[in-house]
């Protein structure tokens, strides 16, 4: 079967920027965040994307991918549904803005549900 | 067929070492294809597209700037409606646009883009097997098909001087038995053939072309195979078939398939000639400095102030910080362009391969059966046959 594009295109950005976090276990600071995040799964299920910890294998999250804007079309100008003309000229892509800000938030609900904060955070 | 413009560019960059040469522009992440070697894709679906009026003041700036050679890719490049458009903005304004598809342009599409100025192509193609090409494809039925009639219209409607014709070929452990077979038919037909190794990465290291795929790493017995697929291809050069890449490319490709350290950065302090030689453009227009990484902050190329930007220290050391982490790649042209500017040998070869008038001449136009029958007679006349990787179910059918 061929992949399913904004499925693979969610876990890409996913890890990503999940990568790039600085999450400390509050309940195991030996447990590291990129150990944490290289032990989840990603299933597709009828436009879900259901987050699965391979060890234990609990579901971490069970996403909505119509959440997730997938390739904002720019070559179709003449229809007046057209969403990236009232884009164009942006100094900052909304459309990215957009994505970060939904995937951010994943990423923390996954990493506070597994007892990983932010670094110097007392939450 | 390059301008004044590239021309000038081309001469600079070689002295200066400081001049855009090539850009990549990916003009679109939509794909009707899901190859298992590629994660671009997925990796810049997560913004919108450039209009085309934004892509005319991005054409204006990288003409300014004087880039040399623009490739707009994808995604599928074709999937955009206004790729003519596209390629006349960059064409009429000096700037060579190198075009490339995974072969589903429609008939229409290719003589429209070759209209507006496109005289440079690049089509994927991994195999002479058809079955083993549709599953390196994604399992698409016909991939390997659609190519061939895709370069058979390019030869069809290209000039036969005057134009660039180059077939890209993963270097992967499921086409090893392959890549020869590739570059015999590529060479039979007037194209180039252009090899880059798979990159494979893990989930703690994304990176945006690298396909998470572990299957796809060179196992350690297979890699003796793949030195000895190198040599083979670096003499069939030699023996005067159109094979693209440098000797330096050659070697370094074993390397990396051996994840041994790459040479080719060695004369730039080990990082590679981003943004200076090159860099990458994201479908929204923003700049990245390359396939694989972003920069923080948005710089997007129809800004009034890009190009202030682009030579502002702040701006050099932000891109610093991202390529000098890096471990380095084997992406075909971003590899080949630094060893073209600092290594004379390649560069002697490169003019060659662009300006020896025996090398360009073409057998043009082939129809579909003449590119079958060239296939067909490759394959049966194969005598260096070798052991393919065993793989899945449906690959083992064939």
């Amino acid at each position: 079967m061929a992949k399913k594009i904004k499925l693979e295109s969610f876990i890409y950005h996913l890890l990503l920027k999940g990568t790039k976090r600085k999450f400390i276990n509050k309940n195991n600071p030996k447990f590291i965040w990129l150990d944490f995040i290289d032990l989840l799964d990603f299933q597709y299920d009828s436009g879900f994307c259901i987050i699965v910890n391979k060890k234990d294998k609990s579901v971490q999250a069970k996403i909505k991918l119509s959440e997730y804007i997938h390739c904002l079309k720019g070559d179709n100008l003449d229809s007046t549904k057209n969403k990236s003309h009232e884009y164009q000229f942006y100094p900052n892509d909304p459309v990215k803005s957009k994505n970060d800000i939904f995937i951010q938030s994943v990423i923390k609900d996954i990493a506070n549900k597994n007892n990983f904060f932010e670094g110097n955070s007392n939450v | 067929m390059f301008s004044k413009l590239s021309k000038k560019t081309l001469i600079k960059a070689s002295l200066f070492k400081n001049n855009p040469v090539y850009v990549q522009f990916y003009i679109t992440a939509r794909c009707n294809l899901t190859c298992e070697q590629c994660n671009i894709i997925y990796a810049n679906s997560d913004v919108r597209e450039c209009t085309l009026d934004e892509i005319k003041i991005i054409a204006d700036n990288m003409a300014e700037m004087g880039v040399a050679i623009v490739l707009l890719t994808g995604g599928e490049p074709f999937a955009r409606k206004d790729l003519p458009e596209i390629i006349y903005a960059f064409e009429s304004r000096g700037v060579h646009v190198r075009m490339q598809t995974n072969g589903f342009a429609s008939e229409e599409q290719i003589i429209k883009s070759i209209e507006a100025g496109g005289k440079d192509i690049s089509i994927s193609l991994d195999s002479l097997t058809p079955v083993s090409q549709d599953k390196i494809n994604g399992g698409f039925n016909d991939s390997w098909h659609q190519a061939l009639k895709t370069m058979s219209l390019f030869t069809k409607h290209l000039p036969k001087n005057d134009s660039f014709a180059s077939l890209g070929c993963v270097f992967q452990p499921y086409n090893l038995s392959d890549i020869e077979n590739v570059i015999k038919f590529g060479t039979a037909a007037s194209w180039y053939t252009s090899l880059v190794p798979v990159h494979v990465t893990d989930n703690v290291h994304p990176t945006g072309f690298r396909t998470f795929d572990s299957d796809l790493k060179f196992k350690s017995e297979e890699i003796e195979r793949a030195y000895e697929l190198i040599e083979r291809v670096r003499v069939m050069r030699k023996e005067g078939f159109l094979l693209y890449d440098s000797d330096q490319y050659l070697d370094d490709i074993k390397k990396f398939i051996n994840n041994e350290d790459i040479t080719w950065r060695n004369k730039n302090n080990g990082v590679c000639d981003s943004p200076n030689l090159y860099f990458a453009v994201l479908p929204n227009g923003e700049f990245s400095p390359c396939c694989d990484f972003r920069v923080d902050n948005s710089y997007p190329l129809y800004s009034d102030n890009f190009i202030d930007n682009f030579n502002s220290k702040k701006f050099k050391n932000e891109v610093y910080d991202v390529t000098s982490s890096c471990d380095g790649c084997m992406y075909g042209s971003y590899p080949e362009i630094t060893i073209s500017m600092r290594f004379l040998a390649a560069k002697i070869q490169r003019a060659k391969t662009f300006f020896d008038p025996r090398k360009q001449s073409k057998n043009w136009p082939l129809s579909y059966e003449d590119l079958l029958s060239i296939a067909e007679k490759i394959q049966k006349n194969n005598v260096v046959k070798i052991k393919s990787r065993k793989r899945k179910k449906i690959f083992k059918l064939a």
